[in-house]
Formats: structure tokens, sequence, C-alpha cells
């Protein structure tokens, strides 16, 4: 409830595991002695202090070791040349508990280098002093084109900048990651260089995400280590291995351009009631301050508090107000409403046009899909992309998998799996389904991104013109839901609106538009789709761009007044010609009819049996209405015949008696 | 002398009640109102008197007649109405019939739960706001107090879009909204504080996934902003969404988290709606589930978008929704949302 979280814990013989969340910006914790000394804080407790080894040197036989550090990415380079190592097996103790971890025990020198890492959180690493050629380290940054060989027997090729260890002649480290393979310990090693340094940490996670490679190393380095903890390090490593056996320095390298001195942030307390809700005492908060090793002095109105430089996280007067919240405790902290004055939430229409949309297509019987944002490789097959389609997909850099390597140009094509994954199971039955979401697509300057509402209708019988008109019936309904009169469908014109010519039947495919803007699409999709996804029937299509709607929907929607005179309906059946469009005949009647039609529904269009070849039947009703007065039955007959005779002007046309 | 008026008026009721059908009273229209009917034959027999004694008994006579029409049309309507009742009554058809199913359509499970939330912060004064994305790397991390040298960075799970050539400048590298955050900086570049915003949207993570993890998944953005917004404020805001999202009471609890744009940062718990807090197997025994992360606005946000931090503070929060249907309608797995089947979608 203060700091981390225990994600686990587990008994492995006497010994308990904890499996412990560490933030990742408290690289100060992530070891066992900086867990023990929050926990110090915490309870209150003191800490124990820990066994070292004082950093004497002796004198030796040794070549003095020559250092040199080129890069301001080292913040310290501490090392110690030890002279007359044994490589042995580790001690029992540190076997076991290495293995518990989960570390494998190799040899006496590379398990106290990854003990320590985990004792005090600082990485060591141990080299062959003899396998150095000239007894020389260059510490530097990579030029271009170098590769390193590393003690796992990887080769890396260094992006520019990588810290690196070159000798005389090769590159013998991949600094802060990971151990040359040259300069490693071998079962005869005698001599050997005991590193401990200090990177800094953005350069070193810099370096890793370049290199897509990582180690337990690396990532405390990316966290941001104290440089001042390195000959500490040092002397408990000097600690473990006397007592294996005399141990004799004969070198201390220590270099530290910039000494890190601890920070000083002056703090004003009214900020803690200010930013909490809460009023914590003076003294309490001074109290868990102070137990974090902060120092505290009060002056007028601030505190001056100075950090010590193993909390590299804490810069700014309200990292210091997690700290003393988090310690005090969350908990306290009890609910109070703002009291700031609530001014009325702005509407957002864009929002609002959404969720009239989705509601309007409920009503007509539609599910709603939420589907990938992506497509993949085989899609581009199903769906046949040209080449030229395909390049205005919007392509990933790291793709999932090959099944969502391009951000969606359309819904259509999701929909459309959606259909085929369902037409065994409702077989027989009409699918209705929506989706309403953001496409992508790549145009000349950048990445165009918009919103459509697409719908897909699945008949189990093939009837194209039904499944249209089926379409185009949900689609006036839209838009009249929202208050628009003078939608209208126009021939397609090779101008695709967030589509591809290929989508869609050539034949059968209609823009749709408000006044001379075109704001979608209606038609019957390509059969060679529905065909790659064995779609039975036929299968109509509509897509909206929300965007393009916006600014043409009503604000306002007004009543229509109820006639006062009662209507008159007469029926009337053409047949004409099968290319004839039904809107033609329908024009031509409704010019005529002028005032007195109110409205002309065509309830049946056939072709087949008993009609001519070549030829269609449409069925009208046709509803006379005056908005002045009653119609006689002699009039509207007068006005029928009128139409009939002027639709039989045209020889093609015949009107059915 | 024929009847007195009386005995024919009591004659006459005792003859229409005792009509049992229309053919009855068929009759008995016939006897007293017919052309020959009695009444009909008296008042015909009113033309043999002299004009006073007509009018004299004449009024009376059509009194009666009155009264008598009246009662037989009341008995006619009885009648009709039985006989309509009794007509059907070998008439019956089965209950057990199953209801003919509807057509209907459905919202999708979370479209209503992030209307639902989206009224409740509504209620709240919260203005709801919109995104692409599609968004550049300096909204989705340096904006947010991370630099590309930051190793929080890692903490998101980056889908980068492909590009010729990755710029210095982070304003011209796009990827996919790894969180739904950068509308904080976008919506305080645009508006002045104080200010009360959820931002809703689809989000993007790669990361593999399994039944609680999506590369594509719904997030809710808050953010309140004003001179004096406070964790508490927070603590009491939080509190009543959740109650109101759950239809009960509930405890919330804070524990410290990171985020590096917000300090202090904190996860959100909610007491654990299967146990309510008695802890069980789907709290890990802790009797609080893990809902969220929030935190107060650090500083250097509030920097990027043009704000002084100086005289400026509020809280901000990112919820996933697909979590939030999850526990509400009990789906053990968030694939099914993004599957194909419509016998799951259509159980809403």
């Amino acid at each position: 409830m203060h700091i981390f979280e225990v994600e686990g814990k587990e008994k492995k013989g006497k010994d308990w595991i904890f499996n412990i969340d560490i933030l990742p910006h408290r690289g100060d914790a992530a070891s066992h002695r900086g867990l023990a000394r929050e926990l110090a804080a915490l309870l209150p407790r003191k800490m124990t202090t820990l066994p070292v080894k004082i950093l004497k040197k002796e004198k030796g036989s040794l070549a003095p070791l020559r250092v040199k550090v080129q890069s301001p990415f080292v913040r310290r380079y501490s090392a110690l040349v030890l002279e007359g190592i044994q490589i042995t097996k580790s001690p029992q103790w540190l076997h076991d508990r290495l293995e518990l971890l989960g570390i494998n025990s190799i040899n006496n020198i590379v398990d106290i280098t990854n003990y320590i890492m985990i004792e005090l959180g600082q990485p060591l690493h141990a080299f062959d002093y003899d396998a150095l050629k000239n007894h020389q380290m260059l510490i530097r940054e990579a030029k271009e084109g170098e590769s390193v060989d590393t003690l796992d027997d990887l080769t890396f090729k260094l992006p520019k900048g990588a810290l690196v260890i070159e000798d005389k002649d090769r590159l013998i480290d991949l600094a802060g990651i990971k151990g040359g393979k040259y300069s490693s310990i071998q079962s005869n090693t005698k001599n050997i260089i005991l590193q401990a340094a200090s990177f800094s940490g953005k350069h070193i996670y810099e370096t890793k995400k370049q290199l897509g490679y990582t180690t337990e190393a690396a990532n405390l380095y990316s966290r941001g280590l104290d440089p001042n903890a390195t000959l500490v390090a040092l002397a408990r490593a000097l600690e473990l291995l006397s007592k294996q056996g005399k141990v004799r320095i004969v070198q201390v390298v220590d270099i530290y351009p910039k000494k890190e001195l601890a920070k000083k942030i002056l703090f004003d307390p009214a900020l803690l009631e200010q930013y909490l809700g809460v009023s914590i005492p003076k003294t309490i908060a001074i109290q868990i301050l102070k137990r974090l090793g902060f120092i505290v002095k009060e002056k007028k109105d601030t505190w001056e508090i100075i950090i010590p430089t193993f909390r590299q996280d804490i810069n700014v007067p309200i990292d210091i107000i997690e700290e003393i919240v988090r310690m005090y405790g969350y908990e306290k902290i009890n609910p109070i409403f703002a009291v700031s004055s609530i001014l009325p939430s702005i509407e957002n229409p864009i929002a609002r046009l959404q969720e009239q949309l989705q509601d309007t297509l409920v009503k007509a019987g539609f599910s709603e899909i939420y589907s990938y944002s992506f497509i993949g490789e085989k899609d581009l097959q199903t769906f046949r992309y040209t080449p030229k389609d395909a390049k205005a997909l919007v392509e990933l850099q790291n793709p999932y998998s090959e099944e969502y390597k391009y951000l969606r140009a359309n819904l259509l094509e999701n929909l459309l799996k959606v259909v085929e994954d369902n037409t065994r199971r409702y077989a027989g039955k009409d699918i209705y389904v929506f989706e309403l979401g953001k496409v992508f697509e790549n145009t000349q300057q950048k990445i165009a991104e918009s919103d459509l509402i697409t719908g897909v209708i699945n008949l189990p019988k093939k009837n194209d013109q039904a499944a249209f008109a089926q379409a185009k019936g949900v689609v006036d309904f839209l838009l009249s839901r929202l208050g628009i009169s003078n939608s209208w469908y126009d021939n397609y014109h090779q101008t695709p609106l967030h589509s591809r010519t290929s989508l869609w039947h050539g034949d059968k495919i209609a823009e749709i538009k408000i006044g001379q803007k075109k704001i979608g699409f209606l038609g019957i999709v390509e059969p060679s789709i529905t065909s790659n996804l064995k779609l039975k029937g036929s299968v109509a299509a509509f897509s909206l761009d929300i965007q393009e709607l916006l600014p043409l929907i009503a604000k306002e929607y007004e009543y229509r007044p109820i006639p006062r005179f009662p209507a008159v309906l007469r029926d009337l059946a053409v047949l004409v010609p099968r290319t004839t469009k039904v809107i033609d005949v329908m024009n031509i009647i409704q010019i005529k009819g002028a005032q007195l039609i109110d409205n002309i529904d065509l309830f049946d269009m056939y072709e087949g049996d008993q009609i001519p070849d070549g030829k269609k039947n449409l069925a009208f009703h046709i509803i006379y209405q005056s908005a002045q007065r009653t119609l006689t039955a002699d009039e509207v007959d007068e006005l029928q015949k009128e139409i009939i005779s002027t639709l039989e002007k045209n020889p093609a046309w015949e009107v059915r008696k | 002398m024929v009847k007195s008026l009386i005995t024919l008026e009591n004659e006459a009721k005792k003859a229409l009640n005792g009509a049992k059908n229309l053919k009855e009273l068929d009759g008995f229209f016939r006897v007293y109102l017919g052309k020959k009917g009695e009444i009909t034959l008296l008042l015909k027999s009113l033309t043999k008197l002299t004009a006073q004694e007509r009018k004299k008994q004449g009024k009376g006579i059509n009194v009666l007649k009155g009264k008598i029409q009246q009662l037989f049309k009341d008995k006619t309507q009885e009648l009709k109405q039985e006989e309509i009742s009794s007509n059907a009554k070998g008439d019956w058809l089965d209950i057990s019939i199953p209801g003919i199913k509807i057509k209907q359509g459905n919202l999708h499970p979370l479209t209503q739960v992030q209307r639902r939330a989206q009224d409740i912060f509504r209620s709240m004064g919260f203005a709801v706001v919109k995104g692409p994305e599609v968004e550049s790397e300096w909204y989705n991390f340096d904006a947010l107090n991370m630099p590309p040298d930051h190793p929080a960075r890692e903490m998101w799970d980056t889908f980068w879009l492909k590009q010729k050539k990755r710029s210095i400048n982070t304003k011209e590298n796009f990827l996919l909204r790894t969180h739904t955050s950068p509308l904080q900086v976008r919506y305080m570049q645009q508006h002045n504080p104080p200010l009360r915003i959820i931002a809703p949207g689809r989000v993007f993570r790669y990361e593999a996934t399994d039944a609680n993890h999506q590369i594509n998944f719904y997030q809710l953005e808050g953010l309140m902003i004003g001179k004096n917004v406070s964790v508490a404020n927070f603590r009491a805001m939080i509190q009543e969404f959740y109650e109101k999202f759950f239809s009960k009471k509930i405890a919330i609890r804070l524990r410290p988290s990171y985020f590096p744009f917000t300090e202090p940062s904190f996860e959100v718990d909610m007491t654990c709606l299967v146990c309510n807090g008695k802890k069980c197997k789907s709290c890990g025994h802790s009797g609080f589930m893990e809902m969220m992360g929030a935190g107060m606005v650090h500083p250097n946000v509030f920097r990027a978008a043009g704000y002084n931090p100086k005289n400026w503070q509020g809280f901000a929060f990112g919820m996933g929704i697909d979590r939030l249907a999850m526990m509400k309608y009990k789906v053990e797995d968030i694939r099914l949302f993004y599957g194909k089947d419509m016998r799951f979608l259509t159980q809403f």
C-alpha cells in the first residue's frame, strides 16, 4: 500500500521467495538492500551495516592497467585489478542463493558479480586481465558499422554511439549490457579486472532498444543508478572474495569526472494540502522524509530538502509530495467533492451524430460489430487489391503478425468476413451487420483518418435488386432521421470516397449525395469477392462518411401537418424494358400529377413468367391528395388517364389496364 | 274497456325480461311494438276519440311507448353481446405456442458500456472529447513527459507506422496511440482551464493476445483541471462513478504507482464485486480489484500544453472500457468483443 506490490510468494525449502514488482523509476530499490532500505523507512527499523573490505592497494607483479574514458555517458568508471585469483566452484551458500533466484551458478567470480548485482543493485563485471591486449582499455562510443562479439556467443552490429570497451585492437565489451567474448573469465584465469561502472541510464536504454537485446544489468542501468555506489559494491565483492582465500588488489581505478552531489529542493509545505486535499501534520511529514534518508531544514515558509544521491527519481517539489503521501497513506485522504462551479458540459457534435447513426441502424435491425483495425496480407488477395490499391494502405513498421499488417482502409472488408463467419450459423436467414469506426489511407501529404459507418445486408436468396433496394431503404431511413431531405443517388463515377473500385460490382453501385456533396456509397459487392468468401445469395452494402455528413444534418426536425382532406388511392402497372430506370417512370408520374400526388410507392417489380422477355412489370400505388379540398373520384380518374397517356407516349412502355 | 296502461306496462316488462334470445325478442317486438302490436294498436284506436279525449289518453300511451322502446333497445344490446360471447366459447388458442421472434438489432456491448460511462461523467459536468488513433510520437510520448530516451516508454508496447525514415522531430513520426492520454494535451492546447473532459476511444498495444489482452481495445481518459483540484476530489468523483456504474456501494483504494505524466501516481482499486470485499479467489484474496491508473497531472504535461503549472493543477485517469464490460456482463474473454460470432454479439 505504500510502495511496491508483491506479485507472488512461494516457499522453497526453508526460504520464501517474494516476487515484487519494483516500479520503473525506483532503480534504487531494485535490489535486496534497496528494498530493505525502503522497508526500514516504512516500518520504521534500523538498517544493519553491510560487512565490506577496505580497498587497499598492495604491491603486485602485473603491468598497470591503462584506462581511458572517451564518452560523457560514462558517469564513473571504477575497477579493481586483482592478482592471483583461482577459479573454483562457488561456496554452497552462494550457489544455493543464486539457484533459488533462478540464476545458474557458474564459478566463484561470475557468481559474486551476479550476487552483488542482486544484493546492491550495482552491476559488476569481471574481465580476464591477461586476455586484454597491451593491458589497455578505451571506453568510447561505437562508430558506424562496428560490431562486437559477446560472451553468450552472439555478434551485435552496433548502432552508432553504443558504449564499448576496446583493448589495443579489439572490442572486448558491450559496456553496461553484456561482457565481451575475448575478455571473459575462463577456468584458467589468474588475474581479473573487477568493474563497477556507472553509465547514463538513458544512453544504455537507447542502445538496448536499438539492439533489441537486453540483460539484467542493462535494465538496472536504464532505471538510473547512483554513481556514488560503485566503490561500495567493489568493497563488498572483495569481502565475499576474501572469504574464499587471499586476494590481492594491485590497482584501484576510479575515473569520476563530475561527482554527483546531493540535490537540494525548496519545498512549500502548503502544497501538501493544496494537492492532496488533506492536512498532514508538519511533524509527521518531516519525520517521513527523514526516515527516507532526506535531510530537511525548515526555513520561514519553505523547507530545504537534501536528497540522497541514490534517489535519482526525486527532482521536483511534487516528487516530495508523492514521497510523503505514499508513506502517510492514501487511505487517509477522504473523498471530497470538488467545489468549483460546474459549467454545463459541451456537447460533442460528432459523438452525438455517431450515437444517432448507431441507434437508427439498430432500429432497422442491424447488429453492431467491432472488428480489428487491421487487415492482413491474405486479405489483399481475397478482396482483390491491385498493386496501386495496396500502395494506399498504411503499413505497420512492426506488425503483430501477417494477419494484422496494414491499417484497414474501409470497414466493408472486415464486415464481409463477419458475414462469412456467420453464414453457416444463420443459413437461410438475412444478416444485417454494421460497424462504426476509423479507417486509414496514405494520401500524398499525410495519413488520412476518417470516421465511417458501414452496413452490410446479406439475403440468402440471390436477388441483387431486392438487396440493393433494402440497403437503399436503410440509407433513406438514416438520412431522413437526420432531417436530411435533399439526398439523392448518383450513377457512380470513378472517384471513390474511402473505397476501391474493385470492391464493388461495377454496374450495381450508386453514390450517395446530399446536394452536390458526396457522402458515401451504396451497392452490390463485387461477385468474385463474395465468391472468394463463399457468401450465398446477394450482398449489398452502404457506407457513409460521418465527417462529411456532420455539417449537412438538419439542426431542427419539423413535423409535417396531417392532411385535412381524404386521400384517394389508385394503382398503376407499367410494362417497360428491363433496363428502364424506375425513377424515370416515377418522375413522369410525379410531374404530371404535380401538387395532387402525395406519394408514389413501387410495390412490385417483376420479370419472368407471363412477362415478355426483356421486359419488367412495375406496379405502383399512387396516393392522390390535395391540401385544399376533397378530391372527387372523377377528378382523380381524369388525372390518372392523363398520366397513363403521357407514359404511353414512350412506345416501349405499356400501361396494363 | 281494454287493459289499463299499468297492466300493459307490467306485462310488457315481464315479457321483455323473459326473452332469452334475439328471436324471442323479435316476438316481443311483434306483440307490443310491431305494426299490429298492442301499443301500436292502442295508439291507432285514439283516432276514434274526440280531440279532448285523444289528448288526455295519448300522452300516457306515448310515455309508455317511449319507456318500452328504450327497455327493448337495452335488452337487444344485452342479448347481442351475450350471443357474441357464447358463440366464441368453443373457440380456443394454444397459449403454449412460442412467441414469434422480433427482428431486432443490437448495440455492441462496448458501445453500451461506453455510453453508460459517458452518461455518468456527463452528469458530473464532463464533456466528451475525441481524437485521432494514428498519433504522432510527440503527443503519445514527449508531451506526456516521456522524451525519446525515457525508459518508461517501455511500459507501452507500441505499433509504429512504416516510414521511410524516422525523423528527429518526434512530431513527424507516427504510431498507433497506446493510450488516450494524448488527448489531455491536445485538448488543453485548444481550451482554457478550468475544465473537465473524458476521452473514450480505441487504443493499440503490441502485446500477445489472450483472454485479457488485445492488440486493440478501448480506454476512457479523464481530466479535471482547476485551481484546487485535489486527490481528495478524485477519490470522491471516481467512487461516485463506480457506484453509479455498478449500482452498488463500493469502496475505493489508492496504491502508489508510477506514470511519467502524473505525480503522485496511483493505481485505483475497487471493492471486489464477486465477494463484496470479503476476499475470494477472483480478487486474489485481497477483497479489491484493480481498476485503473490515475494521478495528479505532471507539471511537464502542463508545460507541453502551454499552461503555467504554477497556476493550475488537477487529476487525470485512464480506465479500460473492455474491462468494465467484462465485469458488467461477466465475460471472461476479451477476444469475444472483437470476434465475429453473432451468437455472442446479439445477446446484448
